[in-house]
């Protein structure tokens, strides 16, 4: 166990089952499962976050599509999916999200690409970035100060998500396809702060 | 990356607006509304594929007479019906309304506690008629009720100021519940079948909240 490991315990804490509703074979986790797989189970229908927040990931070794998982119920899969175009109901490894904080998160967006163009300074969130002012659906990069942000394809919180990090990257995205391992577009509609 | 219109920096306030496309990414016909239509089907739309927002906000219903399930939708483009749902019970529209936004009081106080004047408290109880346990919110998103402690069903709202929508599962996912100014004293008055809320967040829009609102300066 590394040392890192070791100063999560006790401060995240997720249960995950194989079948909706909170059925079926369950497991609990104190700290990151880069596979649910190796746990013996063939999927994940329903989660408790007792402690969190957490990131889940549609593959193995936090790859592809990003589901946030803050604490709550989450009794079949569309209470954490919310993508488009593309459904996807695997979810299989996960890990904590340690830098959140909700009453200090600040992230900058950008128009363009290496925080170039116009940009927006945000503390708050924002369900439709356009409806307070944002000029277009798309953010080429974003800078994060402080906390963890989850940012949406959609306005709404919906679609592909993107869970950008203070301490990942140095909060540093610098073009879309940083936001996430599976980001084809630099389509934002909607940010919010992650609750810890 | 192709040039973007920015906002003029003086915004007018612009009356609702949004257009429905009856199929999917903005393709095939196109209908324009500006107010609330009890019935998509009697004004000439056979169905919702995909909707663009130009001025909102707005609150889509299931059933016709703005019954069933709701559907916010802000400002913004939403390509299919799985960019403003993923309910299980349903994928259609059949009435529309914007969204009555009661604009912030904007008095000028002197003191440094203007900036935090309040434009929006709601307080969600546990049983019916205001009472049991609550969790009030004064200008936040909650996106987590259980990371504020608190764990129970939600069968009674009080919205003192500001629009609200609530949600089934925390993160704003599931079935969605408009709330607008007032007092929903169970369940069924806020369209809820099972009285679950994990989540809530305010409508903003800078038309009537200018607080966070982005100004580009050249």
């Amino acid at each position: 166990m590394t040392s890192e490991a070791m100063d999560t315990l006790g401060q995240y804490k997720i249960t995950v089952w194989e079948e909706e509703s909170f059925q079926g074979k369950r497991c609990e986790f104190l700290m990151e499962c880069p596979s649910i797989m190796e746990r013996g189970f063939r999927k994940i229908r329903s989660i408790k976050v007792e402690s969190g927040p957490w990131v889940g990931f549609e593959y193995p070794e936090y790859q592809g599509q990003q589901f946030i998982l803050e604490k709550g119920d989450y009794p079949r899969w569309e209470a954490w999916s919310g993508n488009s175009g593309y459904r996807t109901e695997h979810l299989l490894s996960f890990r904590p999200v340690k830098c959140a904080n909700h009453n200090d998160s600040k992230a900058i967006l950008y128009e363009a690409e290496n925080f170039q163009g116009h940009k927006f300074e945000l503390s708050d969130d924002y369900p439709s970035l356009q409806a307070m002012g944002w000029g277009n659906k798309e953010v080429a990069s974003i800078k994060v100060n402080a906390g963890a942000w989850v940012a949406y394809q959609y306005p709404g919180y919906r679609g592909y998500q993107y869970v950008l990090e203070r301490d990942r990257q140095n909060g540093e995205f610098k073009k879309y396809s940083e936001y996430s391992s599976q980001a084809h577009t630099n389509q934002i509609q909607s940010i919010r702060r992650i609750q810890h | 990356a192709s040039e973007h219109q920015m906002p003029a920096s003086k915004q007018q306030p612009a009356s609702p607006n949004i257009a429905i496309f009856e199929q999917e990414n903005f393709q095939g016909r196109c209908h324009e509304l500006s107010g609330a239509c009890p019935n998509l089907k009697d004004a000439g739309v056979d169905k919702v594929g995909s909707i663009l927002v130009h001025s909102g906000p707005w609150v889509g219903y299931e059933q016709a007479s703005c019954k069933g399930e709701q559907f916010v939708f802000e400002k913004g483009e939403y390509p299919r019906w799985d960019s403003w749902t993923n309910s299980r019970r349903s994928d259609s529209i059949t009435s529309l309304r914007p969204i009555k936004v009661v604009r912030a009081p904007r008095q000028p106080l002197p003191t440094r506690q203007t900036k935090d004047s309040q434009e929006h408290k709601i307080v969600l109880y546990e049983n019916p008629s205001f009472t049991g346990k609550k969790i009030e919110i004064i200008d936040d998103d909650v996106p987590s009720f259980h990371a504020h402690g608190y764990q129970e069903k939600v069968s009674s709202v009080r919205v003192q100021s500001g629009t609200w929508v609530g949600y089934q599962y925390p993160g704003y996912r599931g079935y969605q519940y408009l709330f607008e100014k007032g007092d929903y004293k169970d369940s069924s008055e806020f369209g809820a079948q099972h009285p679950q809320i994990q989540s809530v967040r305010r409508i903003r829009d800078m038309q009537w909240h200018q607080r966070g609102a982005y100004h580009p300066s050249n």
